[in-house]
């Protein structure tokens, strides 16, 4: 699914990642950018439920939740604490990297750009003046 | 009966002994690693726990006069956390039990924080109520034993001390957030303005994500930069919201079940609005109040101990090959 798209409320925020998920083979990674507030883990929450996922909740302070049991294996990253790109090594980031059974998705991924694979799905949100969400997804090859 | 107690679940490093049932050491990285060897502030990373952790043992031990040899039980953080640091602590302490030949017990960090409360004084009663709030941590525990508890309530999406810390950043309030907002709090008006909390459908559930993107909103659409007195508002409605939202899941469940004690943990136990609220609370309810000294509310060691102690103490024994779990697992609580 490649598009910007503009979603408001819980409802069509759900119908937008379905049909994202649909899309998915399950094995991606997932660049998930936007501002503090923006709307990151309850993307990734609805993802989950979805996806049948239970208990999906933030990963910025244990940095990396997995889950597993639904429609996909998730690993799902938080770089908003990380300070050193090094420090990316120690969570295991590069190793999971290569698990192929699972979705990658990392919210504040454009902290450090380098790290995430090239061929990747880029998700962008932005919370417009209304309490809109404006979504941008976009495969990079 | 000698306890070592280590902890390396996330950004701390923790050594700790319990000598006899009384806490005779918690050393703590972030405290006394720097006191130790000064110079940098470790970054988050398994190394920092590999440097730590051996010097902070050696240390606990000194302090204590005590060797290795004097020790009678091992215990340490198995999760949840992340596994690269958690790895460095767990295996440590299992590899020292096994070649002292002594028994070793993981321990589920959460359940650390929930029997903290035993390294006052004033311990809990049981059957007790426990918050446990930090900034990873949002939970309400009905806890019937050492060996059998309830969860009531869980955040369906940030903790806390998060919703805290980035409020802060919001506010452009220096790290850690927890504090600095408690700071603009103390000089604001509570009732300035109203974020509201989501209801949600488990009554003893929490969610702090709305309330954040609320206060973003009300920064986004003032005209200008908010000044000092605007900021102090904003802090303290916004404490009021979350602290409300605390406490209101506490007094319900005090209401429901029959308790009684009622004790607060976790880093952000700090927050003196909650633990006043908290503590006006047990005595609204008649209820014994147990909120642990600062040192056993963050992350560290000593409440590792005291919770392996408490689980051999029960009987409880453990595989050699025990593996370290970095998501929520406990055979102990029920969801």
């Amino acid at each position: 699914m490649e598009g910007r798209f503009i979603v408001s409320g819980r409802d069509e925020t759900r119908a937008l990642a379905e049909n994202f998920l649909n899309d998915l083979h399950g094995n991606e990674f997932i660049s998930l950018t936007g501002n503090l507030g923006a709307g990151k883990t309850f993307f990734v929450k609805i993802l989950g439920e979805i996806a049948g996922l239970k208990g999906v909740s933030s990963p910025t302070f244990a940095i990396l939740n997995y889950y597993e049991g639904g429609k996909i294996n998730l690993y799902h990253y938080d770089f908003y604490r990380i300070k050193k790109a090094e420090e990316l090594y120690d969570i295991g980031f590069y190793e999971n990297l290569d698990d192929d059974s699972a979705v990658k998705i990392a919210e504040w991924a454009d902290l450090f750009p380098e790290a995430i694979p090239s061929q990747h799905i880029s998700v962008s949100i932005n919370l417009l003046d209304n309490n809109d969400r404006e979504y941008t997804f976009k495969h990079i090859r | 009966m000698i306890v070592l107690g280590i902890e390396s679940s996330c950004d701390e490093t923790s050594v700790a002994v319990i000598r006899d049932g009384v806490l005779a050491s918690n050393l703590i990285s972030s405290q006394d690693f720097h006191k130790l060897y000064g110079g940098v502030v470790p970054e988050l990373s398994s190394r920092a726990h590999l440097e730590r952790v051996l010097p902070l043992v050696k240390k606990a031990l000194a302090d204590n006069n005590l060797s290795v040899n004097d020790l009678d039980l091992i215990a340490a953080t198995a999760g949840p956390g992340l596994i690269g640091a958690l790895l460095v602590g767990f295996i440590f302490g299992k590899t020292l039990a096994r070649t002292s030949g002594i028994p070793f017990v993981p321990v589920n960090h959460i359940e650390g924080h929930i029997f903290s409360g035993f390294l006052m004084d004033t311990k809990p009663d049981f059957p007790f109520l426990c918050l446990v709030v930090s900034g990873g941590h949002t939970m309400l525990i009905l806890v019937e034993s050492f060996t059998s508890m309830k969860i009531l309530g869980t955040t369906i999406d940030d903790a806390a001390g998060e919703a805290f810390d980035k409020v802060a950043k919001m506010l452009n309030l220096p790290y850690p957030g927890g504090p600095s907002v408690q700071k603009a709090a103390m000089a604001g008006n509570p009732g300035a303005i109203d974020f509201p909390i989501a209801r949600l459908s488990n009554e003893f559930d929490f969610s702090f994500s709305g309330v954040k993107t609320s206060v973003l909103r009300y920064i986004q659409k003032l005209e200008s930069p908010p000044d000092q007195e605007m900021i102090n508002n904003i802090a303290a409605s916004f404490t009021a919201s979350v602290t409300g939202a605390l406490l209101n899941n506490v007094r319900k469940a005090i209401k429901k079940y029959k308790i009684n004690t009622i004790t607060l943990t976790g880093g952000v136990a700090a927050n003196s609005h909650l633990r006043e609220g908290f503590i006006r609370l047990g005595e609204k309810y008649g209820k014994k109040v147990v909120i642990p000294d600062f040192q056993f509310c963050g992350d560290n060691a000593a409440m590792i101990a005291f919770r392996g102690l408490s689980l051999h103490e029960a009987g409880e024994k453990f595989d050699p090959a025990y593996e370290p779990f970095p998501s929520f697992f406990s055979k102990y609580i029920t969801g």
